[in-house]
């Protein structure tokens, strides 16, 4: 069985192709003006071929232990891996016991999207101009930006947010709104304990109330 | 001193009892049936443990808990299983053969049962104490296929039938790299009694005292069983992302159980004969050398009762064959018989021959 399966890998790979065409090559040679010399060379082309055949048996051979071999090396790498996972479960677990630990040790990733917030700062300034491009860009119409027309001290007209509303029950989450902001003034939390009980409750207005538009400084304001 | 009882001592008080209150012939019949409900019960309490021992296993290798939410530490979820399993409808599809369909999970049952009469528990403590036990052995294993097959033949099912075709396909073939590497630990114990091939190891077990071939004879052994129970990384007639479940597709409530059952009893059984063969199945660890302290090594392991080391060495590989499982991808059905022709096969047959003359040359411990 050992030998058939040599011979067997031998045939695929065409090595044993090599001796029946070395042989054919034999019967065409031709005696010429030096032919004695061209039958030699052909027997000793013969002969090096026999070589070189029994060493590519050696070869095939010595690569099918390879291949044991390394068969083994392989899966006990894997099994090593799989070993250390099983010793230190306590400290490479992924697991989160979600009800369990919601008040202690949970840790949901930063980059996780939950949901739009716009942030204010300590002076209950946001930083959304209602240019409403996010609007535009949300594939589901989840963010509607109502502006007003103020009055500015210097007696100019200016629009600016009143309500700036997020539908969280038709949100995919898919932060496109967040890309097409000019000014950074949106950005997604990891928060995920989103469910409530009725729908409507899903309707955000995200800017406080009382919030205004966070000024931008000046160039004056900038240089000193 | 508590560890001073031997089985044999029970065994013989059970035996002077019984014949005090009942003939002889009677007594003969009481005792049978007793051995065997004591194996089933033990036999099953194992299974217990290996059910819920491999589902912890599967959830710490992948990076999770595994079951913990029925009882402490989840080790009610068997027993939560069993009655979920129980509670279902048992029911045969449509145009099935009903009397096969119903008779495949018992008869596969029966016939991995079978296979622990000649398994030698204890020092004296053997069902069937015979001298062609592990003959007896390779030739059950081999007819665990028949429940198999009839499953899946019998559920008018392609998924099950290509299932249990492969199952077919991948016993037969394993059945000869398991029966050499088989044949290497009897050549080298001299007996095919279980119990002189566990006391030929007293002085050492032969995975020591046999050297390499041993070794090649133990890793291939191990392989080979886990192809004949169709376990991971061997599971094809299953192969529940292309057929479904293979075999047992059609099959629910607790005559599903059954076949989950026998796959963990099989387990257990290929895991016994491992030890017996190559661990020295009850018998402590020896080491096979002749200096005081190697004696007194010797003496100390003695006290390290026998059933304890049954069931660690057949915890040990039961443990190894879940670590496969855990590890390693499903073959493709070409690459299963490929492995055992053209690997397992030919190592196993150059690894007897080598067996053979370390054996004739005395070249073992
Ligand atoms: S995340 Fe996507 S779906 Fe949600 S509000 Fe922004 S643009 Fe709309
Ligand atoms: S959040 Fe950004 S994009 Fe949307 S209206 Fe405000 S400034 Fe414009």
């Amino acid at each position: 069985m050992f030998c058939i399966g040599i011979y067997s890998s031998l045939k695929k790979t065409g090595e044993l192709n090599l001796y029946s065409s070395l042989q054919e090559e034999k019967l065409n040679i031709k005696p010429g003006s030096n032919g004695t010399n061209s039958v030699k060379l052909g027997k000793c082309h013969l002969i090096l071929a026999q070589k070189k055949i029994k060493n590519k048996q050696m070869k095939s051979l010595f690569n099918y232990i390879k291949e044991v071999i390394y068969a083994f090396v392989s899966l006990a790498k894997g099994l090593l891996l799989t070993l250390r996972y099983f010793i230190t479960i306590k400290k490479v677990n992924i697991t989160e016991e979600y009800p369990n630990n919601r008040t202690t040790t949970i840790s949901v990733k930063e980059r996780f999207y939950g949901e739009v917030v716009l942030p204010h700062n300590e002076n209950n300034e946001h930083k959304c101009t209602a240019c409403t491009l996010c609007q535009m860009a949300c594939p589901n119409n989840s963010i509607q930006i109502i502006s007003k027309q103020i009055e500015t001290e210097d007696g100019k007209k200016k629009r600016v947010l009143d309500k700036w509303v997020y539908h969280l029950d038709s949100c995919t989450f898919c932060y496109q709104c967040i890309d097409a902001c000019p000014q950074d003034a949106i950005e997604m939390k990891n928060s995920f304990e989103l469910s409530v009980y009725d729908r409507t409750k899903l309707i955000y207005q995200l800017n406080r109330p009382g919030s205004k538009l966070k000024e931008k400084p000046t160039v004056k304001e900038q240089q000193s | 001193m508590i560890s001073m009882i031997e089985f044999t001592d029970i065994t013989a008080w059970i035996h002077s009892l019984l014949l005090s209150v009942l003939t002889p012939t009677w007594t003969y019949i009481v005792e049978l049936a007793l051995s065997g409900v004591t194996a089933l019960v033990v036999l099953l309490v194992c299974v217990i443990i290996m059910v819920y021992m491999e589902r912890k296993v599967a959830g710490f290798m992948q990076l999770r808990w595994g079951p913990n939410r029925v009882g402490p530490y989840g080790i009610f979820q068997v027993i939560a299983d069993v009655i979920k399993l129980l509670l279902k409808e048992s029911f045969s599809p449509n145009r099935a053969d009903k009397v096969m369909f119903n008779i495949a999970p018992a008869l596969a049952l029966c016939v991995s049962l079978m296979a622990l009469a000649p398994i030698s528990w204890a020092p004296g403590l053997t069902m069937w104490d015979t001298n062609i036990g592990i003959l007896f052995i390779t030739a059950i294993s081999s007819m665990g296929v028949i429940g198999i097959l009839m499953a899946g033949w019998s559920s008018n099912n392609k998924y099950s039938l290509i299932g249990a075709m492969r199952s077919g396909a991948q016993i037969v073939s394993y059945e000869l790299s398991a029966g050499l590497s088989i044949i290497t630990a009897v050549a080298l114990a001299g007996t095919l009694s279980t119990n002189g091939i566990i006391q030929s190891q007293a002085d050492g077990w032969w995975i020591l005292k046999g050297q390499i071939p041993a070794i090649i004879a133990f890793l291939i052994y191990v392989i080979a069983s886990t192809a004949e129970c169709n376990r991971a990384p061997f599971d094809l007639a299953e192969a529940e992302s292309e057929l479904t479940a293979g075999y047992h597709t059609e099959y629910a409530g607790m005559q599903f159980g059954i076949f989950y059952l026998n796959e963990y009893i099989n387990m257990a059984i290929v895991s016994i004969i491992a030890s017996t063969l190559f661990l020295g199945g009850w018998m402590p660890f020896h080491l096979p050398f002749d200096y005081p302290v190697v004696q007194t090594f010797n003496h100390i392991m003695d006290f390290i009762p026998t059933w304890m080391w049954f069931f660690g060495k057949m915890f040990l590989i039961i443990f190894f064959m879940m670590w496969f499982r855990w590890t390693f991808p499903r073959l493709r059905i070409d690459q299963l018989l490929k492995l055992e022709w053209k690997y397992l096969l030919p190592i196993s047959i150059v690894n007897l021959l080598f067996a053979a003359v370390i054996i004739v040359l005395h070249w073992h411990l």
